[in-house]
């Protein structure tokens, strides 16, 4: 510690000119205005900036400066053998000159913008440094950084000065390095991992920095007087702290991306395909979001590029699934797709591309019952791509502005839009439009004035019928007019409803006066009212049998199942602390309700966030997600 | 005691070039060894590697009986170094490096180091690097004695010195060795100053200790044997008589034979004498600069020669 801080005071002694210089500088501000002719009004703007400019120019020019020449230049000329004539240690050196320079910059800095401030000039330095984070930790990272700067400016002069080959190794390391670091941190982009990437960044900076600050260390260990040896001694110690830092991102980039569903946060989101044994999963892994198609009855997986915001779409008859992203960081969008099951015309898993691009991301991306159309709408332009023969069928403008837009494909030739400007609380006008692919024509079939300003439409399947929510109405799909009124309307009344396999309709209620199931028949006719179990809300589930039909009730914090048979109007309880994964009432172009007897129909969420199968006859449960980490093993 | 010096098997190269070839060499408590070589002959890379400041290819040195590449800040706390070329920073004076070895030093004598410089007339207020080359090289004599070291260092101290400067050197030299008893271990050019102070000498020779012994010892088999140059019946050739006293030099020359032997004994001169034909030979002693000029500048018998045959 002696010879630290005897290092230190010499070496501040010896650049004492610097404060003078800095002082010289510290005047710069209030002379250069008078001179440049700014208006009495914009000078002390001008001052306040030229003194932060200067103030910050001065700090990071001392940084190289004094980097480049505190220990370099006289263990090229040996005048360091002063030193180590001396019961100083390497260590006591090195940090001794460090210190000292960061010393020597501080007061510099502190001698140009202290005259500033006392002269009531606002010197932003929390604008420069802070930007939100806490000014301690800002401080302390800025003396890193100047630390390491001062090393890097130390390195640079011990590779110039030692005049050896070994330079030329040093750039191509300097070269490999960078290439391999990009092409590890281009890989996070492509899976939306922002995040990820700005820690693996922080973290080789760390590395490389902290290297930098042993490479300089070691060039004094063990370089010494000989310069050449110096700088061999900085460049292993550089190069090993960088490859450890670049084995670091790599393995981090690949512990990130090789996250499955079985690496899920708790609470992650649930959307089992309508037929089949895919799902769809998102939610956090490993510190990013993540988009699984998951298969529930093999355990086999694909990760999604997309942003989080943009989900995948399966088809109805859960065969295939279509998403869009880049392919590569700054890439076009792409749509790709991918086989769910039998290999019709991809292989089963593996997203292949399709070749049909996109300008933006599409606000509607839906996919035919067979998956063999997709219809995007973005920019205004709703379109129809076929996705085996990769072109674009139809496209047609639509008014998309402050406007909600759901719509889904009726058959494969016809795609159908219900479009409502947003108007807030209160009355709404429901449009609905048609695009006919084999004419290219767009045409408005139907519409409707509505009680509600939320686009909530629950629909059969096909789109022949659809319920509009909340004011529980029974509606043509393609005209909007309202065959029937369900319920009367009232504002205090949560409402869910769906129509069963068999066109029939059930709608729970949920007031204040109680928890109730309504069941109508296809035409809307009132045909039974079932008494559902205390609770504040409920959801549907699947149609598991005809006519029964999972309901969990909620009491604000845990869903209870339960299984209730509309024909015969029994409740009978499933299991406590589970919701259904599948939502007969789901929303238009979200989620298709699941069909009769599907394995959606038997997912089940847990209240601690694991993902399950339930039989609802027997009862037994498999467990596929969370808990059992073994459950959700790829194969 | 551990010897203060102890070098072993030491050797330093660069790249296709040796500087010191396995150099051994041991240096005991209160010896003053000059190591002398010409320019070039690694005197420099060796001091290095002894004081630690550059790791030696192969061998070590051992500064009280540590390694003195691997504990050099330790070593250096009972070590006074005075280098060839006065590298303290020039931008401070006497006075402020005084202070910063007092920083450092356990045991430092800002007091002495002044009575010095005041002996030596150098302005301690005076930077470094305005001074004149005699008096930055008593700066860093005064520095290096400043807290009294067990061992002194000395690379060709009075390189470059008057004859002023380097007088009050020996002084301080001596009064050191006559205070104190401290080890010294110095390179030098300046023969003819050491000689009387040096009791160990040490001649490197294109990288290698071509000498190392005692120097009285040394001084008593290094002989100048001159006698005329007349052949005789049974003498037929010149110099080549002088085998048994291991001749580095032979000069054949008008009036006869002029040789610098390394193996000079009184018996076998008598003997040598009582040859037919160099009844007339003499032998002198030789100054510590004849003998490492002789050592240094070595030729092989015969090649130079003078004169006719």
């Amino acid at each position: 510690m002696k010879g630290f801080l005897a290092v230190a005071r010499r070496e501040v002694h010896e650049r004492r000119f610097v404060f003078a210089a800095a002082a010289f500088a510290s005047v710069f501000p209030f002379v250069m205005p008078l001179f440049l002719g700014w208006k009495r009004g914009d000078a002390p703007e001008v001052r306040s900036l030229m003194a932060t400019v200067l103030g910050v120019g001065f700090v990071l020019a001392l940084a190289v400066g004094l980097g480049m020449s505190m220990l370099a230049p006289s263990m090229a000329n040996r005048r360091i053998g002063f030193d180590l004539a001396r019961p100083v240690s390497s260590l006591a050196l090195w940090y001794g000159h460090l210190a000292a320079t960061f010393l020597i910059a501080a007061l510099a800095g502190a001698i140009i913008a202290v005259p500033a401030w006392l002269a009531g000039l606002r010197i932003p330095w929390s604008d420069i440094l802070v930007e939100g984070r806490p000014p301690r930790l800002t401080w302390a990272l800025a003396t890193l950084v100047f630390l390491i700067l001062v090393a890097a400016a130390h390195a640079a002069s011990v590779m110039l000065r030692s005049r050896s080959a070994l330079i030329a190794l040093d750039a191509a390391l300097a070269l490999a390095a960078g290439l391999v670091l990009a092409g590890s941190l281009s890989r996070l982009p492509t899976f939306f991992a922002y995040e990820a990437r700005g820690r693996a960044i922080w973290g080789f900076a760390f590395a490389a920095g902290l290297g930098l600050l042993a490479a300089g260390f070691a060039s004094v260990a063990r370089g010494r007087t000989d310069i050449r040896a110096a700088h061999r001694a900085l460049s292993g110690t550089l190069w090993t702290s960088i490859a450890i830092g670049l084995a670091g991102v790599i393995a981090w980039t690949s512990w990130v991306l090789g996250a499955g569903p079985r690496d899920l946060e708790s609470g992650f989101w649930v959307s089992p395909a309508r037929a089949g044994s895919w799902a769809l999963l998102q939610g956090r892994a490993r510190g990013t979001s993540a988009t699984f198609l998951y298969d529930t009855a093999t355990g086999r997986f694909e990760r999604a590029k997309v942003f989080e915001w943009m989900r995948p779409a399966i088809s109805r008859d859960g065969k295939h699934a279509a998403w869009v992203g880049p392919q590569s960081q700054g890439g076009p969008l792409e749509v790709l797709s991918m086989s769910l099951s039998s290999p019709d015309r991809d292989p089963v898993g593996k997203p292949v591309p399709t070749r049909i691009f996109l300008p933006s991301y599409p606000s509607l991306f839906a996919l035919s019952a067979d998956g063999s159309r997709l219809a995007t709408l973005g920019d205004g332009l709703l379109s129809i791509h076929d996705l085996v023969g990769s072109r674009t069928l139809a496209s047609a403008r639509i008014d998309t502005e402050r406007s909600s837009i759901r719509g889904f494909f009726d058959g494969n030739d016809r795609f159908r839009v219900y479009r409502q400007p947003d108007a807030g609380v209160g009355k709404a006008h429901l449009e609905i439009l048609e695009l006919d692919v084999p004419t290219k024509r767009l045409s408005r079939t139907g519409e409707l004035e509505r009680d509600s300003g939320s686009l909530f439409l629950s629909w059969d399947g096909a789109g022949e019928r659809l319920i509009t929510l909340p004011e529980g109405w029974l509606i043509d799909g393609r005209t909007g007019a309202v065959l029937t009124r369900l319920v009367a309307s009232t504002s205090d009344v949560a409402r869910g409803t769906a129509f069963l396999a068999d066109g029939r309709i059930v709608l729970t209620e949920s007031s204040s006066e109680g928890h109730r199931l309504l069941v109508f028949g296809p035409d809307g006719t009132s045909q039974r009212t079932i008494p559902l179990p205390p609770g504040r809300w409920s959801v549907l589930g699947g149609e598991v049998t005809p006519g029964r039909v999972v309901v969990a009730v909620s009491d604000g914090s845990v869903y209870t199942s339960h299984l209730v048979d509309v024909d015969r109007g029994t409740v009978r309880k499933l299991a406590d602390g589970l919701s259904p994964a599948a939502r007969l009432n789901g929303n238009l172009s979200y989620d298709a309700p699941p069909a009769l007897g599907s394995d959606a129909t038997k997912l089940f969420v847990a209240s601690d966030g694991r993902l399950l199968r339930l039989d609802p006859d027997t009862g037994a449960r498999t467990p596929l997600l969370g808990g059992d980490p073994s459950a959700a093993r790829t194969p | 005691m551990k010897d203060p010096i102890r070098i072993e098997g030491l050797s330093v190269r660069y790249r296709r070039a040796t500087a010191c070839a396995d150099v051994s060499l041991v240096v005991p408590p209160g010896a003053v060894y000059a190591l002398l070589g010409r320019n070039g002959a690694g005197k420099s890379s060796l001091v290095r590697c002894l004081l630690g400041q550059q790791k030696p290819s192969t061998g070590q040195a051992r500064l009280f009986g540590e390694n003195s590449w691997t504990t050099r800040c330790a070593a250096m706390a009972r070590i006074g170094v005075v280098p060839e070329e006065p590298d303290a920073p020039p931008a401070l004076s006497a006075r402020t490096l005084s202070d910063f070895c007092r920083r450092i030093y356990p045991r430092w004598d800002s007091g002495a180091v002044s009575e010095r410089l005041r002996r030596f007339e150098v302005p301690a207020a005076t930077p470094f690097g305005k001074l004149s080359k005699g008096q930055r090289g008593q700066v860093m004599l005064a520095l290096a004695l400043g807290h009294s070291p067990e061992l002194l260092v000395l690379d060709d101290p009075t390189l470059g010195l008057d004859a002023v400067a380097r007088r009050s050197l020996f002084e301080e030299i001596v009064g050191e060795l006559a205070d104190r008893g401290t080890t010294v271990f110095l390179t030098t050019h300046d023969l003819a100053g050491f000689e009387g102070i040096a009791t160990q000498v040490g001649i490197l020779k294109d990288g290698k200790l071509a000498v190392d012994e005692d120097a009285e010892a040394l001084k008593s088999r290094f002989r100048r044997i001159r006698y005329s140059n007349r052949l005789t019946e049974t003498r037929t050739a010149f110099g080549t008589e002088l085998d048994e006293f291991d001749a580095l030099r032979v000069k054949v020359r008008g009036w006869g034979i002029d040789a610098i032997v390394s193996n000079f004994d009184e018996k076998a001169f008598e003997r040598f004498r009582a040859t037919d034909g160099v009844d007339d030979a003499t032998a002198e002693a030789l100054p510590l600069e004849e003998i490492f000029l002789a050592v240094a500048g070595e030729t092989k018998a015969g090649e130079e020669k003078g004169g006719r045959p």
